[in-house]
């Protein structure tokens, strides 16, 4: 033993055995031995056994893989089952909302706003159940930025579309993406409750920028419908790894990234919940001009909730996160935990006054408001930690190279 | 008491051949000329993975992701004064620490370049504390080591324009002390892995690897939980043992396929860069010298059979010059410092080396659960060790008004800083400690920050990581026992 210690010793600070016979002999000494011919590689052939023992019998002890979660299916659940059929809702009510659009410009009667205004809710709702969908043809590509930026951005800047409107052109090159988008529209269509005086107000500057803006939308939500119903839909199918560029990866930053804006933009900063507010901010609420917010913030959440079970417009359940988790060690017990949460959620917006607006309820500091904040907080902990832990998912590639 | 005077003499004797024994020793690790071309063949490869994963770095477009985009960088202990220049001047340091490591590889000006290599490569890992790797830390290490190492005496620019003196030999420690920093990353790692949750729960392999179940013919077997286990001892095994299998001639082919098929493995599952790579050229720093010599001179010759034809008239030109002095053929040729240089170079590296042996045991010093805490984890080679995440929720308040608001840390930190700040202790001080002067600045006063932790170790259920009801801005960072963290 102690011999081999040696011999691992001198091998390992490097003994010189090519030397030639002066260089070594000039220390009084030193012993030109060849291991390779004296002693039999110590340790190593017993390693070998060992490990492949090891293998042998672990090998024969499991043949067949355990239950495996069926990443490709619960892809396709989404794809086809979900996003598709959603794409090309929301392109249809936009379609709509232009054509009511058209009328309204055509004939400015009450009556003809009220549709307008209508089908406006009806394509926000639409919008509402995609607004996750911030990756591949929704994601940022050379000068396009994320889906929500491009069709949804808030809060609007007022004054940059009343300029735009003056210099009559409605240029959509620039990057103020405030300026247009489903909540400009909401603004040129809603901005004040007297239908006779919004009316007035619609002059030809106002109402070409107004059909033009929506031109623009029904153009971008065609190019991401036909991508989800073309070509793209198969790629996200078989991209079904777990790295960081994964579709599986994608879908659940994008859906958490969801929910956190949700949280924060949506109910944090108008309620005033946020650091550094001095009080509620009900004018930084979402589609504040036609005075729902409320009902839109509570949908985002419900699509939430549904995109986790892997639930559909028609309440038909496939192959969602919570599958996806319950086959996995560990997981049974945080889907528990999770459905525990978003009860504890239901039960909070029950008690939500919903015949008050989301302002009055900022103003009013309403209790049921910030308990529900701090409640999607909690849910961020099981989402954003436990979850991504257990499914083992990349959160970004930019991350750098692991540990 | 009588003592027997032949006691006294075997004693002698026996601290004689201890004493012989040293001398010897430490001749072989030392002083011993030995051949230059291992060092040369690591200078190579070395300088060319630094100018691949430079560009790399580049190419990603991670100098605007890591160091220009976020608001607020992460510090290291001590290095609170490094700060991320400008977008010019950050290409302008890339730029450099790849023309440092062209220098370097190609052996011009090769201590100035190995030094720039060094400051410019350590300055960008120094920036933002969330992205520390233990591999870019061995890379600073590494290429700190080479500053001190006459890799440049061999088949590099210095030589040929002669800066420098062609040298044959060089002394044992110049080769040893590579070999010494590897085996201490393999080694430490593989220590590491001996823990209960690597080898008896196969945790966190267990989360990994099922999660590779698309990778092409192993895929399927990753999901069985067997495979876990067998992964986790062969990793432990492979780690502790592999450096002794590399030393040992006759296993060290096997082990050097080894070290390729697990580097090529964890590389695949794993999103760990070059790392691979580096390890893949730094072990052969154990190949034999005439394994080094051969490989140089039939790359070399693929690009210039003239350079070959130069080194060996070098070299029998030198060998006939004997006139000069009396040494032998060998001695001629060796590189040699001067006595007091050596020295003071060889103190520099015991002390090195010696802060490496002992830095990763610091953990032992604190009363705490070292993957939990992580007071001691970094710096001490725990590589891919455990799945750790966690959320924070931070919340701001005005100690005046009593007000207390919630932040939205993306305001603040990119993805990447924000997973890393919510599972490390260290880091989420420092941004309470941010978040504190930033708010004050805004307005807030006397500003309180508290944190609502919660952190999930190897897929087991988050619990609370840091006292929720303590204002963070009390505490400052020091090596105290953090009695904060919720055990």
């Amino acid at each position: 033993m102690r011999y081999m210690n040696k011999l691992t010793l001198d091998s390992f600070w490097g003994k010189n055995r090519n030397n030639k016979p002066g260089a070594g002999s000039k220390e009084p000494g030193t012993i030109n031995f060849s291991p390779r011919t004296q002693l039999p590689a110590p340790g190593f052939n017993q390693l070998l056994a060992i490990i492949l023992l090891l293998c042998t019998a672990c090998g024969s002890g499991e043949e067949k893989p355990s239950d495996t979660f069926d990443r490709q299916a619960f892809l396709e659940n989404y794809a086809h089952n979900i996003i598709q059929p959603e794409a090309e809702a929301l392109l249809g009510e936009a379609m709509q909302l232009q054509s009511t659009i058209d009328t309204l410009v055509g004939q400015k009667t009450v009556e003809h706003l009220q549709e307008a205004q209508t089908q406006w809710d009806e394509t926000y709702r639409a919008w509402i159940k995609v607004c996750m969908l911030n990756f591949g043809p929704g994601g940022t590509e050379g000068r396009r930025r994320t889906l929500l930026e491009e069709v949804a951005l808030w809060p609007i800047d007022v004054e940059g579309i009343k300029e735009k409107i003056e210099a009559t052109d409605p240029s959509f090159n620039d990057s103020k993406r405030n300026t247009r988008g489903l909540l400009t529209v909401e603004y040129l269509l809603f901005a004040t409750d007297d239908a006779d005086s919004a009316l007035n107000r619609l002059e030809e500057n106002r109402a070409t920028y107004l059909q033009k803006t929506v031109d623009r939308l029904v153009e971008q939500l065609a190019s991401f419908s036909q991508a989800w119903q073309g070509d793209y839909a198969a790629e996200f199918v078989a991209n079904d790894g777990t790295d960081a560029k994964s579709s599986t990866t994608q879908m659940f930053n994008e859906t958490v990234r969801n929910f956190e804006t949700l949280r924060d933009a949506k109910l944090g900063v108008p309620m005033g919940l946020i650091a550094g507010q001095s009080g509620p901010q009900p004018t930084l609420a979402e589609a504040r001009f036609s005075q729902k917010s409320l009902d839109y913030l509570l949908l985002n959440y419900a699509t939430i909730v549904d995109l986790w079970h892997g639930r559909n417009g028609s309440g038909e359940d496939g192959l969602g996160w919570n599958e996806y988790l319950l086959s996995i060690e560990g997981g049974e017990e945080l889907v528990t935990t999770i459905q525990q949460q978003f009860d504890e959620i239901n039960s909070i917006i029950e008690r939500i006054p919903k015949e008050q607006g989301l302002g009055e309820l900022a103003l009013a500091n309403n209790p049921e408001m910030a308990e529900l904040h701090q409640a999607m907080q909690q849910l961020t902990r099981y989402l954003k930690g436990d979850s991504s832990s257990l499914l083992s998912l990349a959160i970004t590639f930019s991350s750098g190279d692991g540990d | 008491m009588s003592v027997n005077p032949n006691d006294n003499m075997s004693i002698a004797l026996g601290s004689r051949k201890v004493k012989n024994r040293l001398r010897r020793w430490s001749y072989r690790i030392i002083s011993q000329p030995v051949s230059i071309y291992p060092l040369v063949t690591l200078r190579i490869l070395f300088g060319l993975l630094i100018m691949f994963s430079t560009a790399r770095f580049v190419a990603l477009g991670w100098i605007e992701d890591h160091y220009v985009n976020p608001i607020f960088h992460f510090k290291y202990y001590g290095f609170e004064w490094v700060a991320p220049l400008n977008l010019e001047g950050l290409y302008a340091v890339h730029f450099l620490l790849f023309a440092a490591a062209l220098a370097f590889m190609l052996g011009y000006r090769y201590r100035l370049s190995a030094m720039v290599l060094f400051l410019t490569f350590t300055y960008t890992e120094l920036i933002d504390l969330t992205y520390y790797l233990n591999h870019y830390y061995f890379v600073s290490l590494v290429s700190m080591l080479f500053i001190f190492l006459p890799a440049h005496r061999a088949m590099s620019l210095d030589v040929s324009s002669s800066r420098v003196r062609f040298c044959q030999q060089v002394s044992a420690w110049t080769i040893n002390c590579l070999k010494l920093m590897v085996a201490i990353v393999y080694l430490y790692a593989g220590l590491a892995k001996m823990n209960e949750t690597w080898l008896l729960e196969a945790l966190p392999l267990k989360i990994w690897l099922p999660a590779h179940d698309t990778l092409p013919l192993i895929g399927s077997w990753l999901t069985i939980p067997a495979t876990a286990y067998v992964f986790s001892w062969l990793g432990m095994l492979f780690d502790t043992t592999i450096v002794f299998f590399l030393i040992h001639r006759p296993t060290r082919i096997a082990a050097f396929l080894a070290v390729v098929a697990f580097h090529t493995f964890t590389g695949l599952l794993f999103q760990i860069g070059v790392f691979p790579l580096v390890m893949i050229a730094m072990v052969l720093v154990f190949f034999s010298e005439d394994w080094h010599r051969g490989i140089l001179t039939s790359v070399a010759s693929l690009f210039n059979k003239k350079y070959v034809s130069y080194y060996s008239s070098i070299i029998s030109n030198q060998s006939s010059n004997n006139k000069l002095s009396e040494e032998t053929d060998s001695d001629t040729l060796a590189y040699q410092t001067g006595k007091t240089r050596e020295k003071v170079l060889l103190g520099f590296l015991s002390v090195f080396f010696l802060f490496q042996l002992l830095f990763p045991w610091r953990y032992l010093l604190y009363d705490s659960n070292v993957f939990w805490s992580e007071e001691g984890y970094r710096f001490s080679w725990r590589v891919m060790l455990m799945e750790k995440a966690g959320s924070a929720t931070f919340f701001v308040r005005d100690g005046q008004t009593g007000r207390e608001g919630v932040v939205i840390n993306s305001d603040f930190l990119n993805a990447h800083q924000e997973k890393q700040m919510a599972m490390q202790p260290d880091m989420i001080l420092q941004y309470a400690h941010f978040l504190g002067e930033h708010f004050q600045k805004k307005g807030v006063r006397n500003p309180e920050v508290r944190a609502e932790v919660y952190v999930t170790l190897n897929g087991k259920p988050s619990r609370l990581f840091v006292d929720n009801q303590l204002n963070l801005l009390t505490l400052e960072e020091n090596w105290v026992k953090r009695s904060w963290i919720v055990e």
